[in-house]
């Protein structure tokens, strides 16, 4: 199937300094996945690791957040190959899925 | 900010390579327009005042001049030091003042102070401050040759050459030495002034009121206005023999200065004189450059005026130069810009084994010129001259300048080699310059930090090391900037993508690291005992190392200081000159030619005893030398010099001398200053602390200035009978004074020349005391009196001289040391001369000389270095974030100190200061490999990996960078360590340091780093479940 037609979103939710190499990760499958945006997030409470001064002050860690758009055995296909390229990262993921989409 | 710098200068690629060309354009300029000079200008803030007192002892220049000249001058604000010399004749003030005071201000201020004392001065006093100079400022000698007589050379050198040479922009006066100065001189016939009934006072009242032309306004004579001068100076010997002493107007007679006195050419009293090569006497010029001058510049302009004047000197006549500073500094930059040239070959080589990509390593390599033309223009901006030290400063950057290129570039090119084919080239060059910014901009940083505490060396240290530090530090931080700048933009340019294989020296190297650190994270402990045993043992080295101030800086050119019997005779001290001359002439064929001067100059800048001269000697090339080694021909010296006993002798360099000199007031190693009231005591415990001292193992050329001998014929003024004759005290004196030493009345002007006009004794009494006892004094109301019916003379024997610091007499031991650390020879010496020198209530002893630089310079190292390091260490914890990491990446530092120890003792080299630059330098090198290695690691735990892969994987693919930055480091400076020209001696302690040092730093980092990180490098999480659970 095409990625063209994604149906879900997978969601990731990752250190901070993580994220050029999940973002190299993810390149390197074009065919599974239509594109992604990323965001920084906050995370908060259980399993949110406090590891820096800073992070223990402002008492939420700094992430980032991946949105991929792709099919659902793409994005399964994607989180195995995440585990094995990194396989002991703090990475955090869901499915969602897409209802609708399209440009206005 | 960093990501923002790159991420600039990768999207405007053009701007920055337009500013990289500009700037490089502004570096060449700055490069050709620097002052280059061989040394930094090693002068503090001195003053110098010089004052003449024609025919009076030490102890009366001591007394009416010195004194209150001090008391007037202490107490100046920023005034550091006062010293003073009084010597017969000549007084010698030199006030130091706090390094940064302006010299103009200072010379102000003791202008003013001085004018306040003038007039209580003894009348005939003259002189007042010095040209502004530096011991470095000696930059040019020559002497006049031709068929002329000393009084003709003389005056042509006076006359002809030095106003010609004082115009140049540069140079601060002309010294004029040796010869004889041509005066008008009036000899009284004593027995003809006293039959006329004619003191000498009336001859000089009438010398000096008939000698003077001048205007007397104007006048009109119908339509014209007429000026009235009147003409009555002298012109010739007739004139002066012309004037009327007395008429009478009865007989009709007048009585002139020609019928009392005979009137002739003659010459000043001198007081010092110059020989050459053994054939007599001759007269020198000496060429001071003012302070701040460009040597090089200052000696070429000079040579072309020369030039000039040289096609209207009289035929037969030449100007021959035997001292040419800018021959030192050709030298002295040669020696360096051959060490940098080979430096920069080495590093391309090294680039090349390492990276295998012909375009990665010109990426780096571009960055040499580079930074060097970048320092070029901080140097000039920040008014930094070219020398030895500073351009050595460059050359030892050389290898840490391309650190973080090599670093940024090695990373470009395994990111290039290795990535996803989607992301553009440009985004990849940043990224991997991105990754790499934070660990190397802290870890050159951390290198100039390491430096910093160079800038606060104070006194000659600080003069020498300043420069040096300043130049890393600018060459570093040049550097930085390219590398995060230029380096990337380069490298989008010049890199290409794709992958290729790694070279051949890498693959070898990774193989066999690959082995070694896997042995070594199996034997942890082991490692750890093995690094603290070497550790250990580099302690006791370092405990045995011998300690020095600074290696001598070898000039090129050699003088031999003599010293004879302090009541010799100028005429003897010239003839003793002499053969010494021919002596060495024949015997040591190293020596081309020989010109000496005794006593002291025309300016008084040196005032010598006419039984001290300064023997310069002008050597052939040293590839001629039987054996080319400075000490060996000092030893052939001193085996010509055994054979003249009673010469004392001492070797030194010309600009070694003066900075001795301008520093302690003495030179040598070692001086001991002796203080206290009495300058007899003074002369007893200073020969007691000779004695003691030449015993010490080590001593050599150890005298003290023999403070006593000179003779004295004492008259003691009988004041009845003197008063009974009508004479008093200051006539007496006066006329004393006249008869022997000679009085300048005034000037002759002879086609623009002064002459001065003096009246003086005739030979016949200068010659022999017993005429000189038989003296009939002229009285002024006719009649005369013998000079042995008013005084009582008395042979006696007196100083030399009398020396003082702040007020206080002293007088001075001093030594050299061979073969010996400076430190422990001071130690040795002073038990010596406590267990056998007994002193005096209110005697006491200082050490000085170029020991007291030591102890100062260690001194300041042992506070400001803890400082650096504290600097370093919040740095490092900036940088990681962690307090374990960073006292990780500090305990490499020790165990990096290790090799160069051990260097050190292998190459047999001291301690000095420019060896513990080297540890300096080392300490930055070595923190900075920590640092990447440590944040790789980093990088790695945040992927996910376990701790045993981390150090495993992070090490390996570490390895390039780390040795790569470690090897050019240390091959950059290999040329220093073979250079044998001037400078070399200073800068290679420094190179073995480093290179003995990144070889264990290197081994360590390599190998023990990741074992400690496995143990120490991580803190356990905190994590909200954990407080929960709590």
């Amino acid at each position: 199937m095409k990625p063209e037609t994604p149906d879900v979103v997978l969601n990731l939710l990752l250190p901070a300094d993580l994220e050029e190499m999940v973002e190299d990760c993810l390149l390197a499958h074009p065919q599974r996945l239509l594109g992604f945006v990323t965001s920084e997030a906050a995370g908060h409470g259980i399993g949110s690791g406090l590891n820096t001064a800073r992070e223990q002050v402002s008492g939420h860690d700094e992430r980032r957040r991946l949105e991929v758009f792709c099919r659902q055995a793409d994005a399964e296909a994607l989180v195995q190959a995440l585990t094995a390229a990194l396989p002991q990262a703090q990475i955090y993921y869901w499915l969602t899925p897409v209802l609708a989409r399209g440009w206005l | 900010m960093l990501n923002r710098l790159i991420d600039f200068s990768l999207s405007q690629r053009l701007l920055v390579a337009l500013a990289t060309l500009l700037l490089a354009g502004l570096g060449l300029d700055a490069l050709f327009g620097l002052p280059i000079d061989a040394f930094p200008d090693v002068s503090t803030t001195q003053v110098k005042l010089i004052l003449k007192a024609p025919g009076m002892t030490p102890e009366e220049v001591e007394s009416r001049m010195a004194i209150p000249i001090e008391q007037e001058m202490l107490g100046i604000p920023h005034e550091r030091l006062m010293r003073s010399t009084s010597k017969y004749a000549l007084l010698d003030v030199t006030l130091d003042f706090e390094d940064g005071t302006d010299i103009y201000w200072a010379r102000q201020q003791v202008n003013e102070r001085l004018n306040g004392v003038l007039a209580n001065l003894p009348a005939g006093v003259s002189g007042g401050l010095a040209p502004i100079t530096t011991p470095l400022g000696e930059m040019f000698m020559f002497t006049i040759e031709g068929e002329l007589s000393l009084a003709e050379k003389r005056t042509l050198l006076d006359w002809v050459i030095r106003p010609q040479l004082r115009t140049i922009p540069g140079v601060a006066d002309v010294n004029s030495l040796g010869g004889a100065v041509r005066t008008f001189e009036v000899v009284p016939d004593l027995n003809a002034l006293t039959a006329r009934g004619l003191g000498l006072a009336q001859l000089r009242a009438a010398l000096e009121a008939n000698n003077r032309n001048d205007g007397a306004g104007r006048l009109s004579d119908g339509e014209e206005a007429l000026l009235v001068r009147a003409e009555g100076a002298v012109r010739t010997l007739e004139d002066v023999a012309a004037i009327v002493l007395r008429s009478d107007k009865d007989k009709g007679q007048v009585l002139r200065v020609g019928d009392v006195a005979q009137v002739r050419h003659g010459s000043l009293s001198r007081y010092g004189a110059v020989t050459r090569d053994g054939h007599g006497e001759a007269v020198e010029g000496l060429v001071l450059g003012l302070r701040g001058a460009n040597a090089r510049n200052l000696v070429a302009s000079v040579k072309a005026r020369l030039a000039e004047i040289a096609q209207d000197l009289p035929p037969g006549v030449t100007v021959d130069v035997f001292y040419d500073r800018s021959a030192l500094v050709e030298r002295a930059v040669g020696t360096v810009g051959k060490a940098l040239a080979e430096a920069i070959v080495l590093v391309l080589l090294l680039l090349l084994a390492f990276l295998g990509n012909l375009r990665a390593a010109a990426v780096v390599a571009l960055m040499l010129p580079l930074a060097a033309l970048l320092t070029f223009l901080l140097m000039r901006l920040s008014g930094l001259s070219a020398n030895l030290m500073s351009l050595g400063g460059l050359a030892i950057a050389i290898g840490m300048l391309v650190d973080a290129a090599v670093v940024v570039v090695e990373n470009v090119e395994t990111r290039l080699s290795h990535s996803p084919a989607r992301l553009p080239t440009l985004h990849l060059v940043y990224r991997a310059a991105r990754e790499v910014a934070a660990p190397v901009t802290s870890g050159i940083l951390i290198i100039i930090i390491v430096f910093l505490p160079l800038l606060t060396l104070q006194g000659l240290e600080g003069k020498l090391f300043v420069p040096v530090a300043l130049t890393i530090v600018f060459a570093l931080s040049a550097s930085l900037l390219l590398s995060l700048t230029v380096v990337p933009v380069l490298a989008s340019w010049l890199i290409r993508r794709g992958a290729h294989a790694e070279p051949w020296l890498v693959r070898k190297l990774n193989a066999g690291y690959a082995r070694l650190l896997d042995w070594a994270l199996r034997h942890g402990r082991p490692l750890l005992l093995i690094a603290l045993g070497l550790l250990l043992a580099a302690a006791a080295v370092y405990a045995w190392l011998g300690k020095t101030f600074m290696p001598t800086l070898d000039e090129g050119d050699l003088i031999v200081q003599l010293e004879k019997l302090p009541s010799i005779g100028l005429e003897q001290s010239i003839e003793l000159d002499g053969r010494v001359q021919r002596a060495i002439l024949a015997q040591v064929p190293e020596v081309r030619g020989i010109v000496a001067r005794a006593g002291s100059d025309e300016l008084g800048l040196d005032p010598m005893g006419l039984n001290q001269s300064d023997t310069f000697l002008v050597l052939q090339p040293r590839s001629s030398w039987r054996e080319a080694d400075p000490n060996w021909l000092m030893d052939r010296i001193r085996e010509v010099l055994a054979d003249f006993p009673g010469v004392g002798y001492s070797f030194t360099q010309p600009i070694d001398m003066r900075v001795s000199e301008m520093l302690t007031g003495v030179r040598g190693d070692l001086a001991i200053k002796i203080f206290g009231p009495d300058l007899e005591t003074l002369n007893r415990l200073a020969t007691g602390v000779e004695a003691a001292v030449k015993a010490v193992p080590g001593a050599e050329d150890t005298f003290t200035l023999k403070n006593e001998g000179v003779q004295y014929l004492q008259l003691g003024v009988d004041r009845l009978a003197s008063g009974r004759f009508g004479l008093n005290v200051a006539d007496l004196q006066a006329d004393l004074k006249t008869l022997v030493e000679g009085q300048v009345l005034g000037n002759v002007l002879e086609q623009g020349r002064r002459v001065p006009l003096q009246l003086r004794g005739s030979g016949e009494l200068r010659g022999s005391p017993a005429d000189f006892a038989a003296l009939r004094l002229p009285l002024a109301d006719g009649g005369s009196v013998a000079l042995g019916q008013v005084a009582k003379l008395q042979r006696v024997d007196g100083p030399v001289k009398v020396d003082r610091e702040n007020a206080q007499r002293y007088v001075v031991v001093q030594s050299n040391v061979r073969d010996r650390d400076l430190v422990g020879f001071v130690a040795d010496a002073r038990a010596a001369v406590a267990a056998q020198v007994a002193l005096p209530a209110g005697y006491r002893l200082v050490w000085g000389g170029q020991f007291e630089n030591q102890q100062r310079a260690a001194e300041r190292l042992a506070l400001v270095v803890p400082v650096a390091l504290a600097l370093i260490f919040f740095l490092l914890f900036s940088t990681f974030g962690s307090v374990r990491q960073a006292l990780l990446v500090l305990s490499n530092v020790p165990f990096a100190l290790v090799g160069g120890v051990f260097a050190l003792a292998l190459a047999g080299e001291y301690l000095s200061v420019p060896a513990s630059v080297g540890f300096i330098a080392l300490l930055g090198i070595a923190v900075l490999n920590g640092v990447v290695l440590v944040s790789y690691f980093n990088q790695l735990r945040a992927q996910g990996l376990p701790l045993a892969e981390v150090v495993v994987e992070g090490a390996r693919r570490r390895l390039r960078p780390v040795l790569m930055t470690a090897a050019i480091a240390a091959l950059g400076l290999v040329p220093l360590l073979f250079a044998n020209g001037p400078g070399a001696e200073v800068q290679k302690p420094l190179a073995v340091v480093v290179i003995g040092g990144l070889i264990t730093s290197t081994a360590l980092t390599l190998l023990l780093l990741p074992v400690l990180y496995r143990r120490f490098g991580v803190e356990p999480v905190v994590a909200l479940e954990a407080e929960d659970e709590a």
